[in-house]
């Protein structure tokens, strides 16, 4: 990467800046639809012109940058992946602006960790937490829209980046590239990225359409059921109450209903399109959907024995919590029905193990949710099978490796190679950014091990449930920690070393 | 010959298609919270029954 190949980088983000702007004047319209939003720190006149400043400011840089660059070669790998990994910490400066001149946020570092959050839809916060009638709860309509919208929006983008780009980027990591192209399996979505933006879209309005509705008739007011189904949808986890879904004190229907819109959020969009047209077979075969019906079994079953058990729960509340921080942990949204929403204090370290391992896992490819993915740890579950079967069949014996997703696809080698770096950079990652987090511990505070790892695991696999580690009063290493956590999980990390290596001269 | 369809026609097909795929979606997700907690409740009342 030499200075010359930055100008379409600034030239794109410009455009995207321009995007954004547009975006922020939609909190303005809300903040007018709520003339009397005199809760918590202020009102909507107040807030109108925090958003204002920022869409102008948005609008100024982002015209600034796309206008003064004229002439721009063509986007080459390199400039994707240098793309992919400046836009998101680009785009989080200009969305926290809102949360830091409104007030919300005390100092703009705890904005733009909530600007980040939101953008890689993780939910995990410092200003919006706090329990019952705290944080969120008391942000006027139209901040809480703009969380929302920026979660939705990251969801959005996330889709689009790891379709588009990281699939044009051939020579990215393997693994990356083959979860990208789960996608471009059905013939719905086309090669062209004009085409391919609309339809995801398209269909990500008509999903929100359809949970914002599920919500409502679960028992949401209006305004509530748009914002939880644009979080629940980007798999992101922000609410509008201080204590997430709690808030509802165990309403049966408004649990279901969240589920319901995490399950979706986290199911491949290729499998949806699917399934749309025509195909409803493919929901029973597909090897992502029956590998999270078998994982969530599994894990509920689990912590449900452990918290019936040895745990004080009775068997429908052991079920009941279990099943919902599995599926909330493994679809990584990160909503939670634990009042006040830090774990440890309702749950066993067996239990908050378990779901860093959700985490770690994670939803399906090609949708909004993070980890390390379904269908590369089905792969490696395969891949065992497939060794032991190399090692004891004859060596004459030729048997296909292979797995269904819409088709059957065979695996070479390389792919499953590649499945393992990946693998092993990630985990690897999580244990470095938790040794950072134990780090800082000292008199006043320590950071145990499990939560700590419970905690990186949380950001790096965008989830955002939290062991009480992120809050306001956090070391400001843990806050920057958690913030490239997030950052980098989001690109799914191989890109972010590109980048970097890009700059060295070997690859000039 | 077979007439080639409208443009309505094809709007519509789209529409029912679409409408049917989230239907059956959401009642797939229903049915697999079903399953989900069925299988979870028989394995925890024999859990409790050994224990």
């Amino acid at each position: 990467m030499g200075l010359k190949d930055f100008r379409i980088i600034i030239k794109v983000i410009g455009l995207l800046l321009m995007l954004i702007a547009i975006a922020l004047l939609v909190p303005i319209a809300v903040g007018l639809f709520y003339p009397n939003d005199d809760v918590g720190m202020g009102g909507s006149y107040q807030t109108f012109d925090d958003f204002l400043f920022a869409s102008a400011l948005a609008a100024a840089v982002g015209a600034a940058c796309f206008f003064s660059i004229r002439k721009v070669e063509d986007m080459g790998i390199k400039h994707a992946i240098a793309l992919t990994v400046l836009f998101l910490p680009v785009a989080s400066l200009f969305a926290a602006l809102p949360f830091f001149s409104s007030g919300i946020s005390p100092n703009f570092l705890d904005a733009y960790f909530e600007s980040i959050s939101g953008w890689t839809t993780t939910g995990l916060t410092t200003i919006a937490g706090g329990g019952h009638g705290m944080g969120a709860d008391l942000f006027p309509h139209s901040i809480n829209m703009w969380r929302h919208l920026l979660q939705f929006l990251g969801g959005i983008s996330v889709l689009l980046i790891s379709i588009i780009v990281l699939t044009q980027a051939r020579t990215g990591s393997e693994s990356i590239t083959m979860v990208a192209s789960e996608f471009s399996a059905t013939d719905r979505v086309r090669p062209g990225i004009m085409s391919t933006a609309k339809t995801l879209f398209t269909l990500m309005l008509l999903l929100l359409f359809v949970s914002a509705m599920i919500l409502m008739v679960a028992g949401m007011d209006p305004f509530d059921a748009v914002t939880h189904a644009m979080s629940g949808l980007a798999t992101g986890g922000f609410s509008t109450h201080g204590d997430s879904i709690a808030h509802y004190d165990n309403n049966l229907a408004i649990e279901i209903a969240t589920v319901i819109v995490m399950i979706i959020g986290s199911t491949n969009f290729a499998v949806h399109l699917t399934v749309f047209s025509g195909n409803y077979r493919e929901l029973f075969k597909n090897v992502e959907s029956r590998a999270f019906l078998i994982l969530v079994i599994a894990f509920t079953i689990g912590g449900a024995m452990w918290m019936s058990t040895l745990g004080d729960a009775d068997t429908n509340e052991a079920l009941q919590y279990s099943f919902y921080h599995v599926v909330s942990a493994m679809t990584t949204t990160g909503w939670t029905i634990v009042p006040g929403g830090i774990l440890p204090l309702f749950f066993s370290p067996l239990f908050i193990f378990m779901l860093t391992i959700c985490m770690l896992v994670g939803g399906s490819s090609a949708s909004t949710s993070g980890g390390i993915r379904q269908v590369r740890v089905v792969l490696m579950a395969k891949s065992l099978w497939w060794h032991i079967k190399k090692s004891l069949l004859p060596s004459t014996i030729v048997f296909p490796r292979s797995y269904h997703h819409i088709i059957k696809k065979t695996v070479t080698d390389t792919r499953m190679a590649d499945i393992y770096l990946f693998v092993s950079i990630y985990l690897l990652t999580a244990l470095l950014s938790s040794a950072v987090i134990m780090a800082h511990s000292d008199g006043a505070q320590t950071y145990s091990v499990e939560s700590s790892l419970f905690e990186s695991a949380s950001a790096l696999s965008s989830t955002g449930m939290s062991t009480g580690i992120t809050n306001i009063t956090a070391p400001v290493g843990v806050k920057i920690m958690l913030m490239i956590d997030m950052w980098v999980g989001r690109i799914d990390i191989i890109p972010v070393l590109l980048f970097i290596a890009s700059f060295s001269r070997k690859f000039r | 010959m077979p007439r080639r369809p409208t443009n309505i026609s094809r709007i519509a097909r789209g529409i029912v298609s679409t409408i049917g795929g989230i239907v059956l979606e959401v009642a797939v997700i229903l049915w697999f919270i079903v399953l989900i907690l069925g299988s979870a409740s028989v394995a925890l009342f024999l859990w409790q029954l050994v224990g």
